[in-house]
């Protein structure tokens, strides 16, 4: 949170599909900088949320997006955007790792080639810069030409932010990322997050509290009013979780304290390094 | 709990299911050796590669051969450009549901003409209107019309397959939709396009009411030296017409000799593209 001006403004954003209102006027903004979680139930439109950042809601029949969404000042639904270049330019990293079928190198640069174009001295540069970015070069280093759907679950989903990575992204969007993986490929996957943070803005739609604490410095909690998603609060992590604002998140977090898994909110540590051990 | 009675239903179900799956085989296995029995014989290297003499009573069906590997060649190399436009438009581009459906009913409708049809209306429009008289372009046309439905069937079925995932994730790295059907549709549905194609070529190759008007002879033709005027000799017409002089034991054996020709032609081409299709499904499925 060093930089003024955010890089993304969200204003009132109101999706609906068919006569069903998905999400309602939902507003913040993402510094360049840092991790921007998105909280809240299943099924509050979070992840809905998260692809009208990058227009991928453009890909789904019946989705109607109002509102707006400004990317480094500018509208990202102005006419004339051109909006495969908007995606280049924020990332996004699904629950389950999308592989394409082909090497793990062809994986890497998959979008870096086509997008921007590269010649293949800068590919191969890139191929390691992204690899090595996203803590895989060392596993994977030897083998770039081997199926990427030889990996494991854990090492496919840090190719895919491999893949995002190489075409240098300005943000990343991440839906739920962990969800499908293991605490060890979990835990890289966080670590990961935590560096990256320091020179890009990465938004996190998460509904483990657990993960959103450790990683997250700002948070919205979307919760489901009258039938559609709302933003419910919104306020730096430690507030939301020491004093939440409205009765729907602290329901919300208390839920979620109440599984016997989740230690104690107030004796757990707020430096990720060390909660890190968790695992 | 499974109480004799349902046992002795399953029972039932096995044996009625397998009987019909059984009479399929027989079915086949009873056309194939029929022609083989009658039609091997005639079968030696004079008769594939000599031209046809005393009609068709003495000599080889060379240019038969030719005629028709011509005239499905012309036929696939227009109708798989097509095919594939036709799906990755339907697919990819088109965004009203109520249009895809229009242009998949519209297929189907296609591949439900009468294939004398297609003879007839290729005459009008290319053999008189056009004025090209009888052509082996005109043929190949023809049986590409036929062949599309059979091809884009294929190619899209092949296409509603590939992993929605992988769209969204290619788009999602900015990939333009022209990008996403070259690096992820394309290759992936290929298999379809190939299987199609196979089907359809088989289908045209065995095909003679859209020849009959548009592209075939009976004698007189060797190759084509142009596009106007030049029609061709093929296998499915010969048979047709030899078929009719069936009294004559030598017509009977040069007719058998032929359909084995023919059935042994498109055989080889689904083996041919056998260990093509079983590499995609393994590459697929691994």
């Amino acid at each position: 949170m060093t930089s003024p001006t955010p890089i993304l403004s969200v204003e009132q954003i109101h999706v609906t599909a068919g006569s069903t209102t998905i999400l309602e006027e939902a507003s913040f903004t993402v510094m360049p900088t840092g991790v921007h979680g998105l909280i809240g139930p299943s099924g509050a439109g979070k992840s809905t949320l998260l692809r009208c950042l990058n227009r991928l809601t453009d890909l789904d029949d019946g989705l109607k997006v109002s509102g707006d969404v400004r990317f480094q000042g500018e509208s990202i639904f102005r006419r004339g955007i051109d909006v495969d270049g908007l995606r280049a330019r924020i990332a996004m990293i699904f629950q389950q790792p999308v592989v394409f079928p082909g090497s793990i190198r062809d994986n890497v640069v998959f979008g870096a080639r086509r997008v921007l174009r590269l010649s293949k001295a800068e590919l191969a540069a890139t191929t390691e810069r992204a690899l090595r970015q996203a803590a895989l070069w060392d596993e994977v280093k030897d083998r770039l030409r081997s199926s990427a759907e030889t990996l494991s679950v854990g090492q496919q989903q840090r190719l895919c932010l491999a893949r995002g990575l190489a075409l240098d992204p300005a943000v990343i969007l991440m839906d739920e990322p962990t969800s499908a993986l293991d605490p060890k490929s979990t835990e890289a996957i966080e670590r990961l997050i935590l560096e990256l943070k320091e020179d890009r803005a990465i938004v996190l739609v998460t509904h483990d509290t657990q993960q959103a604490r450790r990683l997250t410095d700002w948070l919205e909690c979307v919760c489901v009013i009258d039938g559609a998603g709302r933003i419910v609060d919104s306020a730096c992590c430690d507030a939301m979780f020491d004093s939440p604002k409205c009765r729907e998140v602290a329901d919300y977090l208390q839920m979620d304290w109440q599984q016997p898994s989740t230690p104690p909110l107030n004796s757990r540590v707020s430096d990720p390094t060390t909660e890190r051990q968790n695992y | 709990m499974i109480t004799p009675r349902k046992r002795a239903t399953s029972q039932w179900l096995f044996w009625i299911t397998g009987a019909c799956a059984l009479m399929a085989v027989l079915m086949l296995a009873g056309i194939l050796f029929s022609v083989a029995i009658r039609g091997l014989g005639t079968i030696d290297w004079a008769f594939l590669t000599e031209p046809m003499k005393r009609g068709g009573l003495e000599g080889g069906i060379v240019h038969h051969l030719g005629g028709t590997l011509i005239l499905v060649t012309t036929a696939l190399l227009i109708a798989l450009p097509l095919a594939a436009g036709f799906g990755i438009t339907q697919e990819l581009y088109c965004r009203r549901e109520s249009l895809k459906e229009a242009m998949g009913t519209a297929i189907y409708l296609l591949n439900g003409l009468p294939s004398i049809l297609f003879g007839i209306v290729g005459y009008l429009v290319l053999v008189k209107w056009a004025g090209w008289g009888k052509s082996w372009l005109a043929g190949g046309i023809v049986l590409a019309v036929m062949m599309l439905p059979t091809i884009t069937v294929a190619f899209v079925e092949r296409l509603r397959q590939v992993p929605r995932a992988q769209i969204q994730a290619a788009r999602g790295l900015g990939l333009s939709r022209s990008q996403l059907c070259w690096s992820i549709l394309l290759p992936q549905a290929s298999s379809g396009l190939i299987t199609g194609s196979l089907l359809g070529v088989a289908r045209a190759a065995g095909e003679t009411a859209p020849i009959l008007f548009t592209a075939a002879i009976f004698s007189g033709a060797t190759w084509p030296d142009g596009l106007r005027e030049s029609p061709v000799l093929s296998l499915p017409y010969h048979v047709f017409v030899l078929a009719q002089d069936a009294l004559d034991p030598e017509a009977q054996d040069r007719l058998w000799g032929t359909a084995a020709v023919l059935l042994g032609l498109v055989m080889f081409l689904s083996a041919l593209a056998l260990p093509l299709r079983l590499r995609i499904r393994r590459h697929e499925t691994s």
